[in-house]
């Protein structure tokens, strides 16, 4: 194996609803503005994931302005528990509201690294670049690639070359910090959330690789 | 942003200066001798029954749970008297000796910490049942309400035990023990590290909330908990900001003299828009009278109206804006959104200018609650709460209103009127909504719709002169035959507005009679005939679109109220074409 990483791919989402939700409010969701790089992550994979490769996401432009929706859902307080199947969602119920994007439509830049470790003798970058574009563009995938939420489908194609993200002339708008992934604890410790300081260059979320976010959540606590 | 946002005010207005002292109400001093003996019971509330505000320990956050306040706190935990206790339900355990327990441990601890003779004192008269019956008995039973807060003075001192030095030093010291026994990791509201909060405070005075206050930030149901996280683990925010936020709020919540909300509108029947600026209070008080008005700022805005939303050196400030709403337990956010103070000025004057309607009368603010209260359905159940929310929203931002609007105004008008006095303000009402969310119609593709503030002759659009027409012709009718019972604008509006091609040559037909009976007929014919010149010769439309029969409703609203100018001053009223907003 001489590159561990894969070229840039840029693939395009978009959906008529999305929620992104900001940790802090999860019981009752409100969205982030723009779609958070976990959120990329989730629609990579949904196309491709293998044991052997790990996604990396570089920039998420935003092509649509930000709108937004709101509503209430009758939903339950109980996590689904695997074997129990008499269960009563009319005698667990949550009303939660919603609010949430509309019409979002993103271009995410991502490549993928193989995983040391995971990674057999016949693995090679080469190989899952072609399987995903296949599948990109044969619209193959996994599960439904979703928008923050599973209900929230997204519609994903290849990106075409020249496409503008909304607000390209503000030169950099803060967003404040953002949730950008679990780091997942490996070998029994605990998960936790990673957290990074996000803003729009240009239109674009610029996504900064893991090791810079590790050291700005200090490392292992 | 919004919790970064709110904390960042309420270290600017001083607001979370302190975590451990908290300025509450103080009802009553139980005052001791120096060996705990009871010497009497001081009121400190005013003729109003309100306390004298003291700075205490802070109380902790209660629910269900049992947690005392440090030397201050209500009749439960400090004399373990309960209004409510007796009439518990069977089988439950009784909470009383658990919290007076608590309150009677944590003295304990500060003696054996630092020894004051003040805290031997109110421990004696703790252990004592006797004394503390005496000091229930002090008060009319019906008095107690439970949430008196109690203080205690030893000996003849002017100052409480709990503002003595010694004890201070000591609540200061154990604070800070106890919160670096928390975890400590990034904030995610700061963005620096500190020591994280498990579970937040409440916010008091949300609607539709629990009374005792709901939390915004909490995890209480497995469901909204992820990846085995508990609690304040799943979104981390450091003690001093969960703490910060929620003083704003409640700060910008809190019931004020002649508000229900300091610093907010209620908006809907559940929910309430509070705002908040970098900008000066002054700033904010102004923009709230704008937005909401009382009595007394209509009054004031008579004399010098669009004073104060000049344009000044504050408005880059950031104005912040958010709509939260209860939900049992929980405190939902419906819209958020953050601008400069300048746009928001703006924005409202713009709202202002798009709502008014006839000449003159109306350059004052009318109060967002009365505009939807004129398009509510008569049953009372008022507007979703989400069009009110969307509404003031799009107001604030200077975005098109939704299009529920249009149609709720527009079935409130198709309905007979069923209160006389009000009529005519009510109809200004609406079609004032109807006007506004026509202007503020995305301009897309369709010819936009010019809408002008009084009767606009030169308008040839369909819609508008059929609903002049409308209004010529019941004009017609009632000078014809006088007050009767169902009028054609009873019978016909909503027929007429939908589809003219079915009620129009009919009512024309009608008229023709009308008009050989009244006495003005002759004029009101020429009116009739110089607006039928507008239309095209060929038949009624069939059918007008939602947008189309607001055109007609403010067509009708306009020519209805140019008769009424006309009455007045024989000058007609709008002899110029009146421009267009």
């Amino acid at each position: 194996m001489k590159t561990a990483t894969s070229k840039r791919f840029r693939v395009r989402a978009q959906g008529p609803v999305a929620c992104f939700t900001r940790p802090e409010m999860k019981a009752e969701r409100v969205s982030y503005e723009v779609m958070t790089p976990s959120a990329a992550r989730g629609v990579l994979e949904a196309i491709l994931w293998k044991p052997a490769i790990r996604w990396q996401v570089h920039e998420i432009a935003v092509l649509a302005p930000v709108r937004w929706m709101s509503f209430r859902r009758n939903e339950v307080n109980s996590r689904a528990t695997v074997g129990k199947f008499d269960y009563a969602a009319d005698e667990d119920r949550a009303q939660r509201n919603t609010v949430a994007l509309r019409e979002v439509d993103y271009v995410i830049t991502a490549s993928f690294a193989l995983v040391p470790g995971k990674a057999g003798a016949e693995d090679n970058v080469r190989k899952f670049e072609e399987m995903f574009e296949r599948r990109l563009e044969k619209g193959q995938f996994f599960h439904a690639p979703y928008l923050g939420c599973r209900e929230f489908a997204a519609r994903v194609e290849v990106a075409s070359g020249e496409l503008s993200p909304s607000d390209a002339a503000v030169e950099r708008r803060p967003l404040g910090l953002m949730f950008y992934d679990f780091e997942f604890g490996d070998s029994g410790r605990a998960t936790r959330p990673l957290f990074f300081d996000a803003y729009l260059d240009h239109g674009v979320l610029q996504v900064p690789p893991w090791e810079q976010v590790l050291e700005r959540n200090g490392g292992r606590p | 942003m919004m919790l970064a946002a709110l904390d960042a005010f309420a270290r600017e207005r001083g607001l979370a200066d302190d975590p451990l002292y908290e300025t509450r109400p103080v009802d009553f001093r139980i005052r001791l001798g120096a060996k705990g003996e009871f010497l009497g019971l001081e009121s400190t509330q005013d003729e109003r029954g309100k306390g004298m505000p003291l700075l205490i320990p802070r109380i902790p956050q209660r629910r269900v749970n049992i947690a005392s306040g440090f030397l201050v706190d209500n009749p439960k935990y400090v004399l373990s008297h309960d209004v409510d206790e007796p009439s518990a339900r069977e089988g439950k355990a009784a909470k009383g000796p658990a919290r007076f327990a608590a309150f009677l441990a944590m003295v304990q601890e500060a003696l054996a910490a630092c020894g004051a003779p003040e805290l031997r004192a109110v421990e004696a008269f703790l252990l004592n049942e006797e004394a503390r019956a005496k000091v229930v008995a002090a008060r009319n039973p019906e008095d107690w309400n439970g949430s008196e807060l109690l203080a205690f003075v030893v000996g003849d001192a002017a100052g409480p035990v709990h503002q003595h030095p010694a004890i201070r030093e000591w609540w200061e010291r154990r604070g800070k023990e106890q919160s670096a026994q928390g975890r400590v990791g990034l904030c995610l509201v700061t963005g620096t590290s500190g020591v994280l909060a498990e579970t937040h405070f409440v916010l008091k005075n949300v609607p539709n909330a629990q009374p005792a206050g709901a939390a915004l930030v909490s995890f209480n149901a497995p469901a909204f908990e992820s990846h085995k996280l508990k609690q304040g683990g799943n979104a981390p925010v450091s003690q001093s900001a969960a703490l910060g936020y929620v003083l704003a709020l409640n700060d910008l919540l809190r019931k004020s003299e002649e508000r229900r909300y300091r610093q907010g509108i209620q908006v809907g029947e559940d929910s309430v828009l509070v705002f908040w600026t970098n900008s000066t209070a002054q700033e904010e008080s102004l923009l709230l009278s704008w937005m909401d008005p009382s009595e007394a700022d209509l009054r004031r805005f008579l004399e010098a109206p669009f004073r104060g939303l000049e344009p000044s050196e504050l408005d880059t400030r950031s104005f912040y804006s958010v709509t939260l709403a209860g939900n049992s337990g929980r405190v939902a956010v419906r819209d958020w959104f953050q601008t400069s103070v300048g746009e928001v000025k703006q924005n409202i004057r713009r709202y202002f200018a798009d709502l008014r309607l006839g000449d003159g009368t109306t350059d004052k603010p009318t109060p967002i609650w009365r505009l939807l209260k004129a398009v509510e359905a008569p049953s009372g159940r008022g507007l979703t709460p989400d069009v009110a929310t969307r509404m003031l929203g799009a107001a604030l931002r200077g975005q098109p209103f939704p299009r529920q609007l249009l149609s709720a105004a527009l079935d409130r008008l198709r309905l007979p009127p069923s209160d006389d006095k009000l009529e005519r303000e009510q109809l200004r009402l609406r079609v004032a909504l109807i006007k506004a969310t026509l202007i503020r119609l995305p301009r897309s593709g369709t010819a936009s719709l010019e809408v002008s503030v009084s009767l606009d002759k030169t308008n040839s659009s369909q819609p508008y002169v059929l609903g002049r027409l409308f209004a010529v012709l019941e004009r017609l009718q009632g000078a014809a035959l006088g007050d009767i019972n169902a009028t054609i604008r009873d019978r016909y509006f909503g027929a007429a507005s939908r589809n003219p091609a079915t009620v129009f040559p009919r009512l024309l037909q009608l008229s023709v009679h009308h008009a050989s009976k009244a006495e003005s007929g002759g004029w009101l014919e020429k009116v009739k005939a110089e607006v039928m010149a507008l239309l095209p010769p060929e038949r009624f439309p069939r059918i007008l679109a939602l947008e189309d029969q607001g055109l007609f409703a403010v067509g009708y609203y306009h020519q209805r109220e140019a008769f009424f100018t006309k009455r007045a001053a024989p000058e007609p009223a709008a002899e110029s074409p009146a421009s267009s907003v």
